[in-house]
C-alpha cells in the first residue's frame, strides 16, 4: 500500500516535470518561419507527437509561420516568442473543422478556426508572439469562389454582399476543453469571432491583446456556456462585440465568470451577455473595464431565448465615447417561454455618451439605422408578463448629448404606449425606435433600486431624464440631473 | 410725332399707376399684429376687395400677423415692412376649406396675375409646431389622415408655405420664408416668375424643400439664400405634357440636408434651356447638382457653371433611369464648367437640426455618378474645369466590388434616383455608365486619405474622351481608370 503511494506521487511529479520541461523548438519539426512555406502539416505532427509524449512545449522563435487549420491536443503549449507569427494562410481550402459529437440549437456561427481543439486537457498559449488570422484577405477569398462559382456559399448574404459567417474561419475555437491558459500574446485579424470558447471550464485569459477588425463578426472574446473563467488584463480591439458571453445550450450556461482589469474598443458593444441566450448567465462578476470609442453599449445584458440571468456584478466601468451606457434587455425572441433576469448590480459606472458616431476614425464601423431618432437612452426593459427583477444601479454618472428635436423624431409623453414591445426583436438599444426619455427608459421592471444616479445633459432635451413605464418596487435615492423639471415620468398601467 | 410721344406718356402713366397702385395699410383694417388675433377672414376680405379693384398693395407694418391659410389674389402686392411677420396658425383647422380638407398651403394662388410679396419682412409658416398639432390629431383620432406614414411616423398632408398654380408674372422680392409644415415656395405650371434676394429657411419639418419649381417656364432666381431640411432649389416635372423651360438660377447660397441644386424626382415632362451659375453649396447631405429623369421626361440644354461647394455629400449626380412613364425619357446635352467641391468622410449636416437619412449598408465614400440605363444612354455630356476632393479611407473590409466583378453594380433601372443607389461603387472619383459622348477636360481629383479603388470607372460609355485628367497625390494614371465595354479615348 505505501509503495503504491509512493508510486503514485513519482508518477504524478514525473508528469508535472515533463510537462514544464519538455520543450521542442518548431525547427526541430522542419517548420519553417519564413512567411511563404505552409507548415500546416508539420505544425500538427509536432503537436501530436508532444501531445503523445504526455505533452510540453512547441515554442517557436521568430519568424512568420504560415498555416492553415492547427488542432491543439492534450497537454500542448503553443509558444510564440516576440517575433514570432503564426500566420493564418488566405486560402480557404487549408482550413477545416472538426466532428463535433453535439451540436447547439442554432448553429449560426462558425466552427472553422485557425486554431481547433475538441474535448482537450491543459492546452496552452503563451509568450509574446502574435497568431494573425490574415482574416481580410481570407474573407476576401471565400467571397470571391463564392462569385466565381467555384465554392458556393448556400447562406451567401446578398444584403450585406459577404459569405455567412459559417463559411469564415475564426481565430480559435475551443469546445468541450478545460485548463485552457492563453496568456501574453497578440491575436488578430480573423476573418469572422476571435477567440471562441465552447463549453470549456477552467480556462484563464491573461495579458492578451486581441486586435479583430479585419472583417465582419470580428467579436473580440466569446464565451459560450464557459465555467470557471478568469480573463484579466486584456486589451481587445474588435469590429464586433468585445467581450461576449452567449448561450446556445439550453442544458447548460455561462457559470463563475470574472473579466476584471481591461480595456475594450468595439464597434459594436463592449461588454455583452447575448444575443444566443438559451441556457444561461449566473455569477458573472466584471470589474475595473474601460470602454472607448464604442458604437454600441458599453454594457448589454441580454436574455431573449429563454436563459436565466442570475446574480451579476459590474463595477468600476469607465466609458468614454461610447454609444449607449449600459442595456438590459429581457426578451422573447425563441424558447417556450421568456427567461429571466435577476439580481443585477451595477455600481461605479462612468460612461460619455457623443452625438456623433464614436467609430467615425475606425476601418470598420457599426451598421446605422435606418429610421430617424434622437440620441437613446439607457434602457431597462422586460416585456409584458416577463419583467427584469430586482436590479441595482449605484454611483453611476452618464454624460448624454443632449440636441434632440421634436422635427427627427418625437414620442410624446401622452402617446408612451407607442414605444412598441417588439418581444421577439433583435435585442440592441435602438431597437424601440425613437425613445421618450434622455437618461433612463425602464419599462416592465419589478425591483429597481437608483442610489447615486447623475444625469448630464451637454445640450438642450426636450425629453424628461427618466420614464419609468410599468415599473415597481422603484427606490430612488440621491438621483439628480442638470435638467429641469419635470424630469422623470412616472407611467402605470 | 407729338401724337406718338403723347401716346407713349399715356402709356406709362397708366405703368407707372399699374405699380404704384393704392396703398393699404392693413392695420386699418381690422387685422392685428399683436401675435395672437387670428387675421385669416378680415385679411382675407382685404385681398379679395382689393384685387376686385384691380389690384393693391397690402402694406404689413412691424409686427405679428397670425392667419390661417389665405388665397392670394390678381394684383395682390403683400408688402412686410422690416419688422413685419406673417405668422401661420399652428392650429390645422385654421388651414381647412370648405370640404373639410387641409389647404395646399399657407398662401395660396391659383390663376392669378401680377401677385408680389416684397419688403424686408418675413413670412413664418410655424411648421413644426402646426405638423405636430397635425401628426397629434391623427393619433387622437379626431383627424385622420389618410396618408400617415407609420414608418416614418409623420402625418403625409401637411401644408406647404406658398403654393402657386397657374399662375403669370409672379414677383418675390426680399423677404423671408421660413418654417414650412412642407415643401417651402412651390410653383406649378406658371410662368413669369421673378425670385430676387429672398431668404429661404426652412429647416422646421421634413419634405421642407426650399423653391420648387413643378412645370414652369421664364423663371429668374438670383441673389437667395436658402436652408433647407430637404432640397434647396429643385425642378419638378408631375406633367408629361408640361415643361420646366427657360430657367436661370443665379448667385445663390443653398444648404441643403438633401441635394443643393437638383432636377427631379418627378420627372415626366421635359426640362429645357437651364441655366445654373455661381451658386454657393455648403454643408449639404447629398449631391450640389442632381440631374435625374426617371418618368420619362426630356432634359435638354443644361448648362450649370462657377459652382462652389464646400462640406457636401456629391459634387455631381446625372441618372437617366426608367420609374414611370411608357418609355425611358432622355438626358442630352448637359455642361458642367468650373465645379470646386470638397466632399467630407462624415456626414455633411451633423451640426443641423433635421439631418438627411443614412443609408442601411455598408459603402465607402461615393463617387460622382453620372449613369443611364442599358436601354437609354446618357447623352453628350461635357465636364470641364472640375476639381474634387474627396476623403478616401475605404476599406475592402466594409464593402468591395472588385474590378473583375463591375457587373455586380445592379442596373436599379426603376428605382429612386440617389447617388447611394448602387451601394458601394467601384471607384473613388467618377463612375460613369450607359453614356454616349462624354468629354472630361482639364479635370482634378484629389485624394485626403488613400483609396484602393481606381479613380474612373466606364462602363459602356461611347464617344468619350478624357483630356488632361489629373489625380492627387500623383497617381498613374493608367491603374487609375478602368473601361469595360467602353470607347474612351485619354489623352
Amino acid at each position: 500500500m505505501k509503495r503504491r503511494w509512493i508510486w503514485a506521487i513519482v508518477c504524478s511529479l514525473m508528469t508535472t516535470y515533463c510537462m514544464s520541461q519538455k520543450v521542442e523548438n518548431a525547427a526541430n519539426f522542419g517548420i519553417i518561419g519564413d512567411g511563404a512555406t505552409l507548415n500546416t502539416e508539420k505544425i500538427q505532427r509536432a503537436i501530436d507527437r508532444l501531445s503523445r509524449q504526455g505533452g510540453g512545449r512547441l515554442l517557436f522563435p521568430p519568424g512568420i509561420y504560415l498555416t492553415g487549420s492547427i488542432v491543439m491536443k492534450d497537454g500542448v503549449e503553443l509558444h510564440l516568442e516576440r517575433g514570432a507569427t503564426l500566420l493564418g494562410s488566405d486560402n480557404p481550402y487549408h482550413y477545416f473543422k472538426l466532428e463535433q459529437k453535439e451540436t447547439a440549437l442554432r448553429n449560426d456561427n462558425s466552427q472553422l478556426a485557425l486554431l481547433l481543439a475538441d474535448h482537450a486537457k491543459q492546452i496552452a498559449l503563451t509568450g509574446e508572439g502574435t497568431v494573425d488570422g490574415n482574416g481580410r484577405a481570407l474573407a476576401l477569398h471565400i467571397d470571391s469562389l463564392h462569385h466565381t462559382g467555384e465554392r458556393t456559399d448556400p447562406h451567401y448574404n446578398y444584403k450585406r454582399m459577404r459569405p455567412n459567417e459559417t463559411m469564415r474561419p475564426k481565430l480559435f475555437y475551443f469546445t468541450s476543453c478545460s485548463r485552457i491558459e492563453v496568456k501574453g500574446l497578440t491575436l488578430m485579424n480573423s476573418a469572422a469571432w476571435g477567440l471562441s470558447f465552447d463549453r470549456c471550464t477552467h480556462l484563464t485569459l491573461e495579458g492578451v491583446r486581441v486586435v479583430n477588425r479585419a472583417y465582419w463578426n470580428n467579436d473580440g472574446i466569446d464565451l459560450t456556456d464557459c465555467k470557471q473563467v478568469k480573463v484579466s488584463r486584456c486589451d481587445i480591439d474588435s469590429a464586433d462585440d468585445g467581450i461576449c458571453l452567449k448561450s446556445y445550450h439550453a442544458d447548460s450556461c455561462n457559470d463563475s465568470i470574472t473579466i476584471s482589469d481591461c480595456t475594450i474598443c468595439s464597434s459594436a458593444s463592449g461588454i455583452k451577455f447575448g444575443t444566443a441566450s438559451q441556457g444561461g448567465f449566473k455569477h458573472i462578476d466584471i470589474r475595473r473595464i474601460r470602454v472607448r470609442d464604442t458604437f454600441r453599449s458599453a454594457v448589454a445584458i441580454e436574455s431573449v431565448d429563454g436563459g436565466v440571468i442570475e446574480d451579476i456584478h459590474v463595477s468600476d466601468i469607465i466609458a468614454t465615447r461610447t454609444g449607449n451606457a449600459l442595456f438590459i434587455r429581457l426578451g422573447h425572441r425563441s424558447g417556450e417561454r421568456p427567461g429571466s433576469i435577476r439580481r443585477v448590480r451595477i455600481s461605479r459606472l462612468w460612461c460619455e455618451v457623443p452625438f456623433d458616431r464614436p467609430d467615425i476614425n475606425s476601418d470598420m464601423r457599426g451598421p446605422e439605422v435606418n429610421f430617424f431618432h434622437n440620441p437613446f437612452p439607457s434602457s431597462i426593459t422586460g416585456i409584458p408578463g416577463a419583467a427584469v427583477e430586482d436590479v441595482c444601479l449605484e454611483d453611476i454618472e452618464i454624460v448624454c448629448p443632449g440636441r434632440s428635436s421634436k422635427g427627427m423624431a418625437y414620442i410624446p409623453l401622452s402617446r408612451l404606449h407607442q414605444v412598441p414591445e417588439q418581444e421577439k426583436e433583435y435585442p440592441e438599444y435602438t431597437m424601440f425606435g425613437e425613445l421618450p426619455s434622455w437618461g433612463f427608459y425602464v419599462r416592465h421592471v419589478r425591483g429597481l433600486q437608483l442610489k447615486r444616479v447623475r444625469l448630464f445633459t451637454r445640450e438642450e432635451e426636450f425629453r424628461p431624464a427618466i420614464v419609468l413605464d410599468d415599473a415597481h418596487d422603484v427606490t430612488l435615492e440621491n438621483v439628480e440631473s442638470n435638467f429641469q423639471e419635470p424630469w422623470i415620468v412616472r407611467h402605470e398601467e | 410725332m407729338k401724337h406718338f410721344i403723347l401716346l407713349f406718356f399715356c402709356l406709362h402713366c397708366v405703368f407707372a399707376a399699374g405699380n404704384h397702385l393704392q396703398d393699404w395699410n392693413v392695420t386699418e383694417h381690422n387685422i392685428v399684429g399683436d401675435g395672437q388675433t387670428l387675421n385669416t377672414v378680415p385679411l382675407q376680405s382685404l385681398i379679395n376687395r382689393v384685387s376686385a379693384k384691380g389690384g393693391g398693395r397690402l402694406i404689413f407694418p412691424i409686427g405679428n400677423y397670425l392667419c390661417g391659410s389665405l388665397q392670394l389674389k390678381s394684383g395682390i402686392e403683400l408688402y412686410l415692412e422690416e419688422g413685419a411677420v406673417l405668422l401661420g396658425s399652428t392650429n390645422p383647422y385654421h388651414y381647412a376649406n370648405e370640404k373639410g380638407k387641409l389647404e395646399e398651403a399657407f398662401l395660396v394662388a391659383s390663376e392669378a396675375t401680377g401677385i408680389r410679396i416684397t419688403g424686408a419682412g418675413t413670412v413664418d409658416g410655424q411648421g413644426l409646431g402646426l405638423a405636430l398639432t397635425i401628426d397629434s390629431l391623427h393619433h387622437t383620432g379626431e383627424w385622420i389622415d389618410s396618408t400617415y406614414n407609420y414608418r416614418r411616423m409623420r402625418p403625409g398632408n401637411r401644408p406647404k408655405l406658398c403654393c402657386f398654380t397657374h399662375c403669370n408674372d409672379v414677383r418675390f422680392e426680399g423677404v423671408t420664408f421660413r418654417n414650412s409644415a412642407g415643401w417651402g415656395l412651390s410653383f406649378h405650371e406658371s410662368s413669369h416668375i421673378s425670385i430676387h434676394n429672398v431668404t429661404v429657411s426652412n429647416r422646421a419639418y421634413w419634405n421642407n424643400d426650399g423653391i420648387d419649381l413643378t412645370d414652369c417656364s421664364d423663371v429668374h432666381i438670383w441673389e437667395c439664400d436658402v436652408d433647407a431640411a430637404d432640397d434647396g432649389i429643385c425642378l419638378k416635372s408631375e406633367n408629361k405634357h408640361a415643361d420646366n423651360r427657360n430657367i436661370s438660377i443665379n448667385d445663390c447660397t443653398v444648404i441643403s440636408s438633401a441635394s443643393a441644386i437638383k432636377f427631379g424626382t418627378s420627372s415626366w415632362g421635359n426640362f429645357r434651356d437651364v441655366t445654373i451659375s455661381r451658386i454657393q453649396v455648403k454643408d449639404t447631405f447629398r449631391s450640389a447638382i442632381a440631374i435625374e429623369s426617371v418618368d420619362g421626361g426630356n432634359i435638354e440644354n443644361i448648362q450649370i457653371f462657377d459652382i462652389f461647394a464646400t462640406n457636401t455629400g456629391n459634387a455631381l449626380f446625372i441618372r437617366l433611369g426608367h420609374r414611370n412613364g411608357d418609355k425611358a425619357g432622355s438626358v442630352k446635352n448637359v455642361t458642367v464648367k468650373n465645379l470646386w467641391c470638397e466632399v467630407p468622410f462624415g456626414r455633411p449636416d451633423i451640426a443641423y437640426d433635421l439631418r438627411g437619412p443614412e443609408v442601411n449598408y455598408f459603402h465607402n465614400p461615393f463617387p460622382c455618378v453620372i449613369s443611364g440605363i442599358p436601354e437609354a444612354m446618357i447623352q453628350e455630356v461635357l465636364l470641364e474645369d472640375i476639381e474634387v476632393v474627396f476623403p478616401g479611407r475605404a476599406s475592402k473590409g466594409m464593402a468591395y466590388i472588385p474590378i473583375s466583378r463591375l457587373q455586380a453594380v445592379p442596373e436599379k433601372t426603376d428605382e429612386y434616383p440617389e447617388f447611394t443607389m448602387f451601394g458601394e461603387l467601384p471607384s473613388w472619383g467618377f463612375y460613369t455608365r450607359h453614356v454616349e459622348g462624354l468629354q472630361m477636360k482639364n479635370i482634378r481629383l484629389i485624394l485626403k486619405e488613400d483609396d484602393h479603388r481606381p479613380s474612373l470607372v466606364f462602363d459602356n460609355v461611347k464617344q468619350a474622351s478624357v483630356r488632361s485628367v489629373r489625380f492627387y497625390p500623383i497617381k498613374p494614371t493608367k491603374d487609375q481608370i478602368v473601361m469595360k465595354e467602353s470607347d474612351v479615348c485619354i489623352e
